[in-house]
């Protein structure tokens, strides 16, 4: 079974300085004309095994489904949890958010810092995952939504072992700094042209993953962290 | 007799260059404690990041073998003093600059010398294979960290230290004495490569040239100037770096690290004729310990002579190859 992830943050994660142990995943799993959208452990990043977890299906907030020549497809997108996505998609694009988070003594609580009464930190939670099925220039060029990884190249021609070129772009601008990982390891930050150079390591699903934390421009929160992913299965395992 | 006093200047100077190492500082971002090892004596394939400032502190104690058991004016230990500093002028092209201080101490004391030495300077070139050579990038990730990396590097000393310090006699001894009276010229270069997440293997040649020094005169020389040059030295060194503890959350890392450290040296000639007693080859083996702690990293080693094949090997006590051992601490931090 081919499963595509990203790490979902739930507000907190890597770029957030907390503990991966405290973030969870987002990721796709292939099924019968489409996709499900799944949350919670993926094995490939957590050594705790798979465990889904419920999620409200509004923190969708859209989707984009290209052929490979980047013609936009329809995609049917269900509205029960986990979320089902239709569509014969060679490049499939989904934004998701869960909203405002407030680090408090009694923990990290699902609210805006205007909302708790002694508020220790706090942002506004983004999370996307970019899968490509067929390359083509749908994969090849930006889709300029708030954070996407782009890849320099064909990443479905790479052998175990090869680097890959990526770029990370915030509505189609280059991010600079920004952590980029590895089956949910960090192997480095991106130049101020928004590149950095991943090595694949084992066939089946690829998972990269880019996170850019920024101010927050009203009282709601300090920050804006967006975690994004790019997927795409090689060799064996797809 | 040509001690360890030859060592000073260039050659502690390209020491220091593998604490130099920008990968070997911790501190430099999510990829800082997963990087390649750094070596403690010999020079990197690594380069300053660009715009960094690289401060460096050293201490290399020699302690000496002796021939008799009298307390006499044998050589019993030299303390070698080093503070550097260098600047990433690109990702691919390191400054430095370092000024020695030496502290040589004989058995009876009656002839100790101590001073600043020659200070050096170094340019470091950068540059890796990724489908063809290219220089260093400014960014590179942990994958292109694990490309073979390369160096080439030049040094030249600046005749800063004293060339004619003089025993109770009043007469010169080039071994003992803080300068070499003329700069001395480096060329190296490096090779190194992580293997797998743990290891770092690191490859250094380096050739070092003295150039002829016409030193005061005194009464061993007729009451004459008299003319003296040191033997070239050939190191080639290699090491292996093992990353044995990181901790993320206090950004701590300890590397164990083992070097082999083959040093060839020529003859002196004293007005032109080749000295008794100088030059010869020497393999030195020196395990070690490298901690990093946010941007600062301390490292500490023991230099054994394992092999020497000294010219007139009794003649050469106090000279590089008849140490006891050499304790060996580093600290360098990057800003």
């Amino acid at each position: 079974m081919t499963s595509f992830r990203t790490r979902f943050l739930l507000g907190v994660g890597f770029a957030a300085g907390m503990s991966a142990a405290v973030a969870h995943d987002l990721w796709l799993e292939p099924e019968a004309a489409g996709y499900r959208l799944l949350y919670g452990h993926h094995p490939r990043v957590s050594h705790e095994g798979t465990r889904q977890i419920a999620y409200a299906p509004d923190i969708v907030k859209s989707v984009v489904c290209l052929d490979a020549a980047g013609g936009r497809l329809p995609a049917k997108i269900g509205d029960a949890s986990p979320v089902k996505i239709e569509g014969d998609c060679a490049v499939l694009y989904v934004l998701t958010s869960s909203g405002y988070w407030t680090k408090t003594t009694a923990g990290a609580k699902n609210l805006k810092k205007t909302e708790t009464a002694a508020p220790l930190g706090s942002w506004q939670s983004f999370e996307s995952v970019k899968h490509i099925a067929r390359w083509g220039s749908g994969a090849a060029s930006p889709l300029a939504p708030p954070l996407e990884i782009v890849p320099a190249e064909d990443p479905l021609a790479l052998k175990d072992g090869d680097k890959l070129t990526l770029r990370v772009l915030a509505s189609g601008q280059p991010v600079a700094d920004a952590t980029v990982s590895y089956d949910g390891k960090p192997r480095g930050q991106t130049g101020t042209d928004g590149a950095v150079n991943i090595r694949v390591r084992h066939a089946g699903l690829q998972l990269i993953q880019a996170s850019t934390r920024m101010p927050h421009a009203g009282p709601e929160a300090d920050e804006v962290v967006h975690t994004t992913a790019l997927t795409f299965a090689l060799g064996a395992g797809q | 007799m040509k001690n360890c006093s030859l060592a000073l200047g260039i050659a502690f100077a390209l020491a220091a260059l593998p604490a130099s190492a920008h990968h070997g500082v911790a501190g430099l971002g999510a990829a800082s404690l997963e990087g390649p090892g750094a070596p403690l004596e010999q020079s990197s394939s690594a380069t300053l990041p660009k715009g960094k400032v690289f401060t460096y502190f050293k201490v290399d104690y020699a302690d000496w073998k002796t021939y008799t058991p009298e307390t006499d004016d044998e050589a019993d230990y030299s303390t070698f003093w080093m503070a550097g500093l260098g600047y990433g002028v690109t990702s691919w092209l390191s400054l430095y600059a370092f000024l020695p201080y030496h502290d040589k101490v004989d058995e009876d004391g009656v002839f100790n010398t101590h001073g600043w030495a020659d200070a050096a300077l170094n340019a470091t070139l950068g540059f890796k294979y990724d489908d063809g050579f290219k220089l260093v990038p400014e960014q590179e990730s942990l994958d292109d960290l694990e490309d073979w990396h390369f160096t080439v590097y030049a040094g030249v000393t600046l005749p800063t230290g004293n060339p004619n310090l003089r025993d109770r006699d009043g007469n010169i001894d080039k071994g003992k004495s803080t300068g070499f009276g003329e700069p001395t010229f480096t060329l190296g270069a490096t090779a190194s490569k992580m293997l797998g997440e743990r290891w770092t293997l690191n490859f250094d040649i380096a050739n070092l040239w003295f150039r002829e020094n016409t030193y005061d005169a005194d009464p061993a020389h007729g009451g004459e100037e008299f003319t003296g040059q040191f033997g070239d030295e050939l190191r080639i060194n290699t090491a292996a770096i093992y990353k044995a503890y990181t901790n993320p959350e206090q950004r701590l890392r300890l590397d164990l690290l083992g070097e082999l450290n083959y040093l060839h040296l020529g003859r002196d000639k004293e007005d032109g004729v080749a000295e008794r007693g100088t030059g010869g080859h020497i393999l030195y083996l020196t395990p070690g310990v490298r901690a990093y702690w946010k941007n600062m990293s301390l490292a500490f080693g023991v230099k054994l002579p394992i092999a020497t094949d000294l010219n007139e090997e009794d003649e050469q006590q106090g000279a590089e190859g008849k140490e006891n051992y050499r304790l060996i601490l580093s600290i360098s931090a990057l800003f």
